[in-house]
């Protein structure tokens, strides 16, 4: 785990935070201002991300190119007085939870997305992206920290192609991290359940509500559903009451019995009036693919008898909850199966479809 | 502080990956048909780079060899129970579960109801093949199973409707097109009577990646970028295997 900087690069890091500070710039102006070849600027640029003293991010106007940012002295020294207290052979064998662990209190942070959703539903294993919520002002030290061999750190897409053990992904949190994390037993810090299925129905990809689903069953009885900090208060301020609202009845029609009780619901549904012109789930995917299919439905005349059949079949596949739409006053189009598939694997006994 | 314990999910991973070499060894002494597809069946394919996780366990076997199968569940502590499909058995590891599903004679689709019927040439046709592990903590470790052809997996990830199954597709298509046998590939859609969904399936793949959804579709499952190579190579491919429709 390389943070110590040879001379050369020092020279080069402090003539560019010279000239730059936290700006961005982009690989010509690390060229033109250090005057050196492509070749060295390769190796410049290569040699500070490798060490997490340079953060990488997609240009805003040009898709295609990459734009850097360096990590303030500040924040570099913090990094590097963390990894002093550590024997250096201790830390290259650290994994990222064991940093994370170590860090501590030192930096506020909670895990969220698919890996804090994992270490409550143990249902379905999440892809390689960690990502954690911070503090703005803590971006550089978290860069500067997290960066090692093994691990890229990013601020918003991760723009790595390179295969690597760890992405992790950065995101700021709206609320302070104090009032969403929670501890977990192995002593790193996770975004409290109540928090995350907001973050979960925020995303409301076909991913994040099955996420959603699952943990809202293997957790039902912990979850802390009421008071200020409780499931219906935040998702009445978010605006997601009908579509909690909606996935909870959901869970009750497949499994045919009240999973979840009838009185949560029905507080949900309380403050509730009228209609909404919400689509749930907003995935993209799924709804361009029921839009294309609307869409050939509406010109029959071209399709076979067979044709038009099974796009029948597919619309209902979307259309499958048309009563709980009613009730909640959005339109779904989530297919019934993505709901009774994680109620089948999570041990819930179905009724024939 | 530093000598932190494995996390449970990496310790699953490697009970699973064990019981699957077991199961996959005990089948071989008791002569049973028995090879493995799901999760692990595309992280083969998708070696190096092993997009998929899992540790759920999913394998495909003649209807004959049913009887057998109870004891080999029993011998791995894994629940044993019939359901519509074929058996599914479910083994409890502190918090976490492993799953092991076997589908007899055909595999079911949830999300559309159709059935891909095994071709008779699918154990004969498999590949041994090294599994290897996830989780950082598991690296060395790497499993010998045997795993369904590649076309065959890749009709069971394109005949469903959920966008998991998608992903794992053009994953597939990506990292072991070589290894496809695209007449095969076709002849066995049409003995399920798949061919015109799978073939309409891969062009709405074309106008997917038309519209950036590909991309998503990429971000959602790995949480990283869809680059343009990726999508130029996954285009032609594509359009190979729609050729020999």
């Amino acid at each position: 785990m390389r943070k110590e900087m040879p001379e050369w690069l020092k020279k080069y890091y402090n003539k560019l935070w010279m000239r730059y500070k936290n700006q961005a710039f982009t690989f010509k102006d690390v060229t033109k201002e250090l005057g050196a070849s492509r070749v060295m600027t390769i190796k410049t640029l290569w040699e500070l991300e490798q060490r997490g003293f340079v953060n990488k991010e997609r240009s805003e106007i040009d898709y295609r190119a990459r734009i850097y940012r360096l990590i303030s002295p500040e924040d570099i020294s913090f990094a590097t007085g963390l990894y002093s207290l550590v024997e250096k052979e201790k830390f290259r064998k650290q994994g990222l939870i064991e940093k994370l662990v170590f860090i501590n209190n030192k930096l506020s942070y909670a895990i969220t997305g698919s890996h804090a959703a994992y270490y409550y539903h143990r249902y379905m294993t999440p892809a390689r992206v960690f990502e954690i919520k911070i503090e703005p002002k803590d971006e550089g030290k978290w860069i500067a920290f997290l960066t090692d061999e093994k691990t890229r750190v990013f601020i918003g897409d991760v723009i790595e192609t390179r295969k690597i053990n760890n992405y992790i992904k950065l995101l700021h949190s709206t609320k302070p991290i104090n009032s969403i994390k929670t501890k977990t037993k192995e002593g790193y810090y996770i975004e409290k359940p109540e928090f995350l299925l907001m973050e979960l129905l925020k995303r409301q990809t076909q991913t994040s509500i099955i996420e959603a689903i699952a943990i809202i069953l293997q957790n039902k009885d912990q979850l802390r559903w009421h008071g200020n900090n409780g499931i219906i208060t935040l998702a009445k301020g978010l605006g997601f009451s009908r579509r909690l609202g909606f996935l909870l009845d959901a869970i009750n029609f497949e499994s045919h019995k009240p999973l979840i009780e009838t009185k949560i619901i029905q507080k949900i549904k309380k403050h509730l009036r009228g209609k909404s012109d919400e689509i749930f789930p907003r995935d993209e995917i799924s709804l361009s693919r029921f839009r294309e299919l609307r869409n050939r439905l509406v010109h029959q005349a071209l399709l076979t008898r067979k044709e038009i059949e099974e796009l029948e079949r597919t619309k209902e596949r979307f259309e499958g909850y048309k009563v709980l739409s009613e009730k909640w006053g959005i339109q779904t189009i989530l297919p019934r199966d993505i709901v009774r598939k994680v109620l089948e694997d999570l041990g819930v006994r179905l009724e024939k479809n | 502080m530093l000598d932190l314990k494995r996390t449970e999910a990496s310790k699953t991973e490697v009970v699973s990956l064990k019981d699957l070499e077991r199961i996959d060894q005990k089948a071989k002494n008791f002569q049973i048909n028995l090879i493995l597809i799901g999760g692990y069946a595309v992280r083969a394919y998708t070696y190096p780079r092993s997009w998929r996780f899992t540790k759920d366990v999913d394998f495909i076997t003649t209807r004959r060899k049913l009887a057998a199968l109870r004891g080999v569940f029993e011998l791995l502590e894994y629940s044993f129970e019939k359901t519509d499909f074929g058996v599914k058995g479910s083994k409890k590891i502190n918090l976490e579960s492993i799953e092991l599903h076997i589908s007899v004679d055909k595999v079911i689709d949830w999300s559309t109801n159709l059935e891909y019927i095994l071709p008779e040439d699918i154990f004969t046709k498999a590949n041994k093949i090294n599994i290897k592990a996830s989780f950082e903590e598991n690296k060395d470790l790497k499993v010998g199973a045997t795993v369904a052809p590649i076309e065959d997996i890749l009709i069971m990830k394109l005949m469903t409707e959920r966008t998991r199954d998608h992903f794992d597709a053009i994953a597939m298509i990506l990292d072991s097109f070589k290894r496809l046998n695209m007449k095969r590939f076709w002849a066995n859609c049409k003995q399920s009577n798949l061919n015109q969904h799978i073939r309409k399936r891969l062009n709405s793949f074309l106008a997917d990646i038309k519209k950036g959804l590909v991309k998503k579709l990429w971000k959602e499952f790995t949480g990283r970028e869809f680059i343009r190579e990726q999508e130029i190579t996954l285009k032609e491919r594509i359009n190979k295997l729609l050729e020999r429709f």
